[in-house]
């Protein structure tokens, strides 16, 4: 039987009875936690105990019993690739749902199938209501002369352009909507990210306490899960070093397909540091010409040529030379016939008697014995000194780097932490400032209130700065204080291995002779002959040399990879200087920013150039919805060191179109997309630009539409001033033959109609005539002008669009009509009396055949900077309106069905990691009478060995 | 190992059927309502832009249908009007009157027989001055806003739009393939635009000379076109002209209608001037003898004019009973085409049925299904959280 002792058995039974508490334990969590929002179900680890160690008695049967059952811990059951699976397709179907969201929006006001009412059932509203403006003019065509014809027009006219308003305007607030809601994203993705890294802080203190956190990485999945529908996200676990011996795990999430500066994926969060997206309100102007992946490159190509150039074959001679130097002394140390302090000792006590005259007392012997012997200890204290000072000089050489680094570091987030637009310099520049001026008396100038305020700053300045270097001071004097801690802490162990290198007593290889010598005399019989002890004696001695041969090799070994060692750092330090010149010079060269427009009336006059200086920068809105993420900080606000930039902080980094993807990305993209109206640069920045279609989208094609629409009137229902109207001279003239003026008595003639700069211009100059002017007779019937307008109030045919798009203010008041026809009256043979056509109906014709005419949209007619250049759009005013509410179906229909697919692939995925994770009532009572059974069964253990015992100790006796 | 099934993932697999069945059920439930193949454009996209396609011929049906009645209303309006003219012409006063006058002549009875004649010609004006519809005069070509015919102040020249309806003919220069650029083709009546006022050249003076003078103007306005969108595929050239044929020419210019210029005797040929002539003729027979032998003032017998005028009337007579006739082929035409409309509004219908509604069989029969199925899903909800292990542990 196992040797066990007597009582051993009870904890046994005690552990059995132990592990099946605990384990009912872990099945009552289970079972409470069944509802419980991203519950992982947990199971308690069981090991069979079993010691190894031999007992006192050890058996030679093989009969070992274990010790009981140990309840090791409480484990998840989680399946990670499941997590990134289902992340994954979480992404999918957050970024395809808000674009659903977003076109079913859109549907209810572009979306006319299945509309209208009365007479005009299922025929739409916009598209009836062309419909209604094609009767309308197909009536006047045939009624032509009669003005209530063309009221009728006029009316159908205006509730198309009303409808396009409120299509436009109904678009407009979705978008509004839409813009606030994308702030609420970002706020709901920030507390995600502050919550995660909040939770990886507690989940790692914990772990450094060994407890596995399991409620905590719930919360933490949960968190994963709703950040993975706004972003595609990847999460990947590592280990952090925390000392020498162990090591907790980190959680670092990534943006999924990203790029940042570095080449690496675009980190959120990072173990305890974490970032916050945003939306900078005023987005600096980017010089053009900036690229920070060409920076990148460069710094690529530096350290490649660096590294080239600096090869560590060229440390190769320095290396070689130190060594054999090296090599000498450590030889010399080691040498066979050294001479040791011993020896040097006692040749200095020889010299010292021999010195003595031949009838010196022994009190003169021992005096001078003592004083030789002093002197040589005192050298030898002098050499392990200077040994020591010499190795801690080196010590201190070597950290150098290491410690001006850290320094660096250490500096720049003091430097940043105090930095002037930071609370409390902020408010102490500007508390100081106020004083300054309030203590000026009232009648101070403008240059005196600046000089005062200049002063002020500059007094806080240099307390900011002197705060700066005190806090610097510090902290290097703190700093000083660990690596002097370090280094003495070094220095004790070399100070040992010098002082045992210079023992006094020691003369090592010829001791370690002498006792190898020895021991192999005293091994030999007794009756060993002389030849033998000379083998013996030969033999210790050949294998001493041999150790003392590779104590040498091993030590010239040890020292040749430390000066390696040496050799990499020193030129790490000189590729990393080049690379960090490199930048710091491209930086300068091609600034991030544009500083200023060109000021050519100043003096002296100023051009525009490119600073680094974001606050210099000049600004503009941030209306395309531009993203970065805020460097990753701790919880107190510590800019993260990037391991990827070695020794760079996380820097600010802009989310472009195409690094996100997700329901924070759809959302963005529903807010800016322009399809086809897209420009170039947008094309650059994002490839797919031109076929992501967005709200702006459909407002640019609907502007298209109104525009066209527009035009196409107004250029049919217009002739030229100059062959309608009288004029003189090139002056428009009236009945009275008097010059015609515009409102402002400004003369309208025929120049400034035809160079008129803007459309306002000109349609005040028509205007003017009509009220004033003189038709010519032949074309008295004259009522042509602009039908449409971009405002009520005017007859501006300029920058119409479906927002603005109204009958003009001459149609709306009768003065201008629908033009029957554009030629000019004849006159009879006498060249006097005017032959007239009332009823020609020529242009209403051709305006009815501009309806149905196949006409082209090109983008550039909305969007001056579009890339497209073939025709976005193409077909009658109907089909157009048709192909806008198309192309929003297609993308509907097509959204609807990943929605569906991914719907359905997300529960799949999600029932999968249920199927993993998720508790089930059944197994849990399997669970509860297995443990209740077991926890029974221990009892009855406990109780039977109880008996047992009881019977060996009351129950056998003499 | 089988798959684990918690009660977690039947809950979800529930939901997500349940609202699966919610969903199929209101969409067929809305779909009897509605009575339509498909409530949005996403739906069926296809079918959705054919159905536009369709409503929008639709439209346009309907818009032609009405122009061709209007069209057709006046041109009965115009087919009534010279059905009088015609039947004033060949009936009572026209020809029975004129032959009752050369046999039958006391002077008294010639002067009333030329009265009642000159009376015929302006009631003859007046119609077709009277043929309106709404506020357009129908017979007069593209000036339908004013009377086509007046008098001149003396009550003897007839005028259409201000032109001597006898306008002499003048013919147009000889065509040698060298005509000025601005010169309308040959067949084409209407006046050039860009004339220049003088001619770089005698040609073309010739031609400025020509299209100056009135017979022009008149054989313009003779020969005006006023053309409506009535189905016919209306459709304009690259220029912006009107492709013939894709539209119709409702334009009736009355002096068409009853002739114009006076032919190689030098006679009118306006039937209304015919007649005027004719009246004036009988009306200054010899007072006494009734006799119509005096000259006319330009070496010919009153008789021998007034029976080359007679004949010249039947002429006319005939020309207006073409012009009729043309008036009635255009009408026909209106009809047939309106009937076209309509059986292409009933195809038009038809397809938009095809498209757009539903076979209410197969909705009701699917909602019912729906239905089944949804009130399916709800008997499974109860019986979801089922009992477990745990119910029947002690």
């Amino acid at each position: 039987m196992a040797i066990m002792g007597t009582f051993s058995s009870f904890t046994t039974a005690r552990l059995a009875i132990y592990a099946s508490q605990a384990s009912l334990n872990v099945t009552g969590n289970n079972i409470s936690n069944i509802n419980t929002a991203g519950y992982t179900r947990q199971r308690m680890d069981l090991v069979s105990l079993y010691s190894t160690g031999a007992g006192k008695y050890k058996s030679i049967y093989n009969t070992n019993v274990g010790y009981g059952v140990m309840a090791k811990g409480v484990t998840q059951l989680r399946d990670p690739y499941l997590d990134i699976r289902y992340r994954n397709e979480s992404a999918k179907l957050g970024d395809n749902s808000e674009k659903l969201d977003g076109l079913t929006q859109m549907s209810r006001i572009l979306d006319e199938v299945g509309k209208g009412t009365g007479e005009k059932e299922g025929f739409g509203v916009i598209e009836a209501q062309f419909g209604s403006l094609y009767k309308a003019l197909q009536n006047l065509e045939v009624n032509v002369g009669s003005p209530e014809y063309d009221d009728l027009v006029r009316t159908e006219a205006d509730v198309l352009a009303t409808y396009f308003n409120k299509a436009s305007q109904d678009l407009k607030d979705i978008q509004d909507i839409k813009s606030k809601q994308i702030y609420e994203y970002a706020a709901d993705i920030n507390n995600l990210l502050t919550n995660i890294r909040d939770l990886n802080e507690q989940i790692r203190t914990q772990s450094i306490y060994g407890d596995s956190a399991l409620e905590l990485r719930d919360a933490r999945n949960m968190s994963l899960d709703k950040l993975s529908e706004y972003l595609h996200i990847n999460v990947e676990y590592s280990m952090e070093r925390i000392d020498q011996f162990s090591e907790v795990e980190k959680l670092t999430v990534t943006l999924a397909g990203s790029r940042g500066y570095d080449g690496n994926p675009i980190k959120l969060v990072d173990g305890i540091f974490g970032g916050q997206i945003s939306f900078p309100e005023n987005m600096p102007l980017v010089n053009p010409d900036y690229d920070p992946m060409a920076i990148n490159r460069a710094k690529e190509e530096t350290r490649r040529a660096a590294e080239e150039e600096y090869p560590l074959s060229r440390w190769q001679a320095g290396i070689d030379a130190q060594l054999a130097e090296e090599r000498k002394s450590i030889e010399a140390a080691n040498a066979a016939d050294q001479e040791p302090w011993a020896t040097k000792i006692k040749t200095a006590i020889q010299e010292a008697l021999d010195a003595l005259p031949g009838n010196a007392t022994d009190e003169e012997k021992t005096a001078a014995e003592e004083a030789a012997r002093a002197a040589v200890e005192e050298t030898r204290k002098d050499t392990i000194e200077a040994a020591v000072a010499k190795k801690e000089q080196e010590l201190w050489r070597d950290w150098k780097p290491g410690i001006d680094k850290q320094m660096a570091e250490e500096r720049r987030s003091i430097e940043a932490a105090n930095a002037a637009d930071r609370e409390p310099w902020a408010t102490e520049i500007k508390t100081a400032v106020q004083k300054a001026i309030d203590a000026l008396p009232d009648n101070a100038t403008a240059a005196e209130k600046n000089a005062a305020a200049e002063a002020a700053k500059a007094a806080v300045e240099k307390t900011r700065t002197e705060t700066i270097e005190a806090a610097v001071t510090e902290k290097e004097q703190e700093l000083r204080k660990i690596w002097k801690a370090g280094i003495d802490a070094q220095m004790t162990e070399e100070r040992k291995s010098i002082e045992d290198a210079n023992t006094a007593d020691q003369e090592y290889w010829v001791k370690a002779v002498e006792t190898a010598v020895q021991r192999a005399l005293n091994a030999l019989p007794y009756n060993a002959t002389e030849e033998d002890k000379r083998a013996a004696e030969e033999g210790a001695k050949a294998a001493v040399e041999n150790t003392r041969l590779k104590t040498i090799e091993t030590a010239v070994a040890e020292r040749e990879q430390e000066l390696w060692r040496a050799a990499r750092i020193q030129r790490q330090g000189i590729v990393d200087d080049a690379v960090q010149k490199t930048e710091d010079a491209m930086v300068e060269a091609g600034g991030k920013y544009v500083k200023t427009q060109a000021k050519p009336n100043a003096k002296p006059p100023v051009a525009a150039k490119y600073t680094n200086n974001v606050e210099e920068a000049i600004t503009y809105p941030n209306d395309k919805f531009l993203i970065q993420i805020e460097p990753l900080k701790d919880r107190r606000d510590r800019v993260m060191t990037d391991s990827h930039t070695v020794s760079k902080e996380s820097e600010v980094m802009e989310l472009d179109d195409v690094i996100l993807y997700g329901k924070f990305q759809a959302i963005r993209e529903m807010l800016t997309e322009e399809g086809e109206y897209a420009s170039q640069k947008d094309i650059d920045m994002d490839p797919n630009a031109a076929l992501k279609r967005g709200i702006p989208y459909y407002q640019k094609a609907l502007d298209s539409l109104a525009k066209k629409v527009a035009e196409i009137f107004n250029e049919a229902n217009q002739l030229p001033a100059k062959d309608v109207y009288q004029s003189k001279n090139g002056v428009f003239v009236g009945e009275d033959g008097a010059p015609v003026k515009d409102e402002k008595g400004k003369l309208v003639t025929v120049d400034r109609i035809d160079k008129a700069v803007t459309e306002a211009d000109k349609a005040v100059c028509l205007e003017a005539i009509r009220r004033s002017g003189c038709k010519n007779p032949l074309y008295e019937f004259y009522d042509g002008g602009v039908l449409f307008s971009n405002n009520g109030n005017n007859n501006d045919p300029s920058g119409i669009t479906a927002a603005n798009i109204t009958v003009s203010a001459a149609w709306a008041n009768g003065s201008v009509r629908v033009l029957n026809d554009k030629r000019p009256d004849t006159y009879a043979a006498d060249g006097k009396t005017v032959i007239k056509h009332s009823s020609r109906n020529d242009n209403i014709r051709h305006i009815i055949s501009m309806f149905d005419k196949q006409l082209d949209y090109y983008a550039t007619d909305v969007q001056p900077d579009t890339a497209a250049k073939l025709p976005v759009l193409r077909g009658s005013f109907r089909e157009v309106f048709t192909a806008i509410s198309g192309t929003l179906a297609d993308d509907a229909q097509a959204t609807t069905g990943k929605v569906d697919s991914y719907t359905i692939t997300t529960l799949n995925l999600e029932n999968d990691r249920q199927s993993v994770s998720g508790v089930d009532l059944n197994e849990e009572a399997t669970s509860m009478m297995q443990f209740s059974k077991s926890y029974s069964a221990a009892c009855r253990l406990l109780t039977t060995i109880d008996e047992m015992l009881d019977k060996l100790i009351n129950g056998t006796a003499l | 190992m089988a798959m684990r099934v918690t009660t977690g993932m039947a809950m979800n697999l529930y939901r997500y059927n349940l609202q699966n069945s919610t969903a199929a059920l209101a969409n067929s439930r809305n779909k009897v309502i509605s009575q339509r193949r498909f409530d949005s454009f996403a739906e069926s996209p296809t079918s959705a832009i054919q159905a536009w396609r369709i409503r929008r011929a639709m439209t346009n049906n309907e818009s032609h249908q009405k122009n061709t009645n209007d069209t057709y209303s006046r041109f009965n309006v115009a087919w009534q009007s010279m059905d009088k003219v015609t039947n004033a012409l060949v009936d009572k006063d026209g020809t029975f009157s004129d032959i009752r006058a050369m046999n039958d002549a006391t002077a008294v009875a010639k002067g009333e027989l030329g009265h009642v004649m000159s009376n015929t010609a302006e009631s003859i004006i007046q119609v077709m001055n009277s043929a309106k519809y709404g506020d357009h005069f129908v017979f007069a070509g593209d000036d339908e806003m004013n009377a086509p015919f007046t008098w001149s102040a003396d009550g003897k020249t007839l005028l259409y739009q201000g032109i001597d309806v006898n306008t002499a003919p003048v013919d147009p220069p000889e065509r040698t393939g060298k005509e000025p650029s601005w010169v309308p083709a040959s067949g084409d009546h209407s006046l050039p635009a860009n004339m220049p006022k003088k001619g770089a050249n005698k040609n073309e003076q010739a031609w400025i000379d020509y299209y100056n003078s009135d017979w022009a103007r008149l054989d313009a306005l003779a020969n005006e076109h006023e053309y409506v969108d009535l189905g016919m595929g209306l459709l304009e050239d690259g220029n912006g002209k009107l492709i013939n044929g894709t539209a119709f020419d409702r334009a009736l210019p009355g002096v068409k209608m009853l002739g114009y210029g006076l032919d190689e005797d030098g006679d009118p040929k306006n039937a209304v001037m015919v007649l005027k002539r004719l009246g004036e003729i009988f009306q200054s027979c010899d007072p006494d003898t009734g006799s119509l032998e005096g000259d006319n003032g330009k070496g010919e017998s009153l008789l021998s004019e007034a029976t080359r005028l007679m004949d010249k009337l039947r002429a006319s007579k005939d020309y207006c009973t073409g012009q009729y006739t043309t008036i009635d082929t255009k009408g026909h035409f209106l009809i047939e085409n309106k009937e076209r409309m309509e059986t292409n509004e009933d195809y038009l219908q038809e397809e938009r049925a095809n498209l757009e509604d539903l076979d209410p069989a197969d909705a009701i029969t699917q909602f019912s299904w729906d239905y089944y199925c949804y009130s399916a899903a709800l008997k499974v909800g109860t019986q979801l959280l089922s009992q477990s292990l745990i119910d029947y542990m002690n």
